[in-house]
């Protein structure tokens, strides 16, 4: 530690150009890092709201209904069927809209149906498409729906940003590692003739390299403390302003420092090739 | 019973140069020797391959058990630290005070009781009022002490010193002379190298003349 703090005394402008240079990079991460986190979350919100709606043939008995009731509950992955009469269809549709919106109607046009809850893992698109295909296929089915297409798309989107994610990860681990490398090589070139008196004196190379480790250790740790702080200011700044539930996950910080941690101790400990 | 020894040993840098040819000596605890030749002699190149920083490319050199044909990476250090150099620039570190420059010497070998050991070998070398004063602040030949003050900090039992009274005036040269034969006096053995005939004759011990790489 000594030896570190002797480096930084050296060059402290360079240690500081390094430091922030970490801190920004892993800035930039940890915000895109704590959206793809909050979409999956709302993701995951939305998907306990994801139901099968069977709407059942016109003119079915109560008992053929009870029969389908029964059917649908055997098949796997669905946790609760709840019937619906031609009857509350209407009076649903009235509570939602008002009576004078189904005033005209002469008579009921609304299909008897079910409304299918699905069990938790199978509420992704694949899981529901296999589900509504398995209910459409039973007798006195007429119609199945649910929401396939915007499922889709929003598994999609998380996708693209997780994969983008692990992209700027891999990009800003990078930097992070040059950049502490660079700062531990030059302050190993400072200090050439002190690294040369040790080996004569009869230092091992791990001694002589534990400086140097600590120092790139130490960048990074600061480096992704700094972009962990910075990343909760913005979102202190920014919270009155995003949307209800939006969360900064305390993962996001610890990953920011570990990173830092990581890449600033592989700097260091490169930074001079052997 | 010798320390050290140079069997037949060769060694051409990768130019091609033939710095050494067929050396052969040997060195006994506690002995004193001073190889003498000119500029481009050969002595340097001798040195390192006593340390092992070079290897021979032909013959062996043995010091302490240790052999340059065997010897592993890993075990170098481990020779080193039976060994005090004082090499030809001194290399002392300008940011440091000459209590911090000899200290590393103890620092870097995970050395215990630093402080007084090196409070130790300063006064031995007549260095204690300049514990605190940085490398330009002293003499040649203050310089010149304080890497024998820092190869000695960890008991050596062969002291090599490359032209240890170069570029230093002829009272500070006399100073390190009298403190090598004090060293050996002690008991450690000294290998010095030197252009200067007067010092070998000064300093006293065997003499070896060594000439385009080879003994003479």
């Amino acid at each position: 530690m000594r030896e570190v703090l002797f480096s930084l005394q050296g060059h402290p402008a360079r240690f500081l150009v390094s430091v922030l240079t970490i801190s920004l990079s892993l800035l930039l991460l940890g915000a895109f890092l704590c959206l793809t986190l909050n979409l999956k979350l709302a993701l995951q919100e939305l998907r306990a709201k994801v139901e099968v709606e069977a709407f059942l043939r016109d003119g079915v008995t109560p008992s053929q209904m009870e029969e389908l009731v029964q059917r649908v509950k055997g098949i796997e992955g669905v946790k609760e069927v709840i019937p619906v009469t031609k009857e509350e269809a209407l009076l649903d549709l009235q509570a939602e809209f008002g009576k004078e919106f189904t005033a005209d109607l002469g008579t009921n046009p609304l299909p008897p149906s079910l409304r299918i809850k699905l069990r938790k893992g199978w509420r992704t698109k694949g899981a529901v498409q296999s589900v509504a295909t398995r209910v459409g296929s039973l007798k006195g089915v007429e119609d199945v729906e649910y929401g396939g297409k915007w499922l889709e798309r929003l598994d999609r989107f998380v996708f693209h940003l997780l994969l983008l994610d692990i992209i700027l990860g891999v990009v800003i681990g990078l930097s992070t590692f040059m950049s502490v490398s660079n700062v531990v090589g030059r302050s190993f070139l400072d200090r050439y003739r002190e690294v040369e008196v040790m080996e004569l004196v009869g230092a091992t190379r791990k001694f002589i390299r534990r400086p140097f480790l600590y120092e790139g250790f130490f960048q990074g740790l600061l480096g992704g403390g700094m972009g962990a702080g910075f990343l909760y200011l913005l979102f202190l700044l920014l919270s009155p302003r995003l949307p209800s539930g939006a969360m900064l996950p305390p993962q996001v910080l610890g990953f920011q420092l570990g990173l830092g941690l990581v890449f600033g101790g592989l700097g260091g400990r490169f930074s001079f090739g052997w | 019973m010798e320390i050290l020894s140079f069997e037949r040993v060769s060694y051409s840098y990768p130019e091609g140069i033939d710095a050494l040819k067929e050396v052969s000596f040997g060195l006994k605890k506690g002995e004193l020797l001073t190889l003498v030749g000119p500029n481009g002699s050969g002595k340097t190149t001798l040195l390192k391959l006593i340390y092992m920083e070079l290897f021979p490319t032909r013959g062996r050199v043995w010091v302490d058990g240790y052999s340059s044909q065997k010897i592993r990476p890993r075990e170098i250090p481990k020779l080193r630290r039976r060994l005090g150099i004082v090499p030809q620039n001194g290399l002392l570190l300008e940011e440091r005070d000459v209590f911090e420059n000899v200290a590393l010497a103890m620092r870097a070998v995970g050395g215990k009781g630093i402080k007084g050991r090196v409070w130790e070998v300063l006064g031995q070398t007549g260095l204690s009022s300049r514990a605190r004063s940085l490398p330009h602040q002293l003499s040649g030949g203050e310089a010149k002490r304080v890497a024998i003050a820092r190869a000695l900090c960890n008991q050596p039992i062969l002291l090599l010193a490359d032209e240890p009274t170069g570029g230093i005036d002829p009272q500070g040269a006399e100073g390190v002379l009298s403190l090598l034969r004090r060293i050996n006096e002690q008991g450690a053995a000294i290998l010095l190298a030197t252009q200067d005939e007067e010092v070998a004759q000064r300093l006293g011990g065997r003499t070896l003349r060594i000439a385009e790489g080879m003994i003479v």
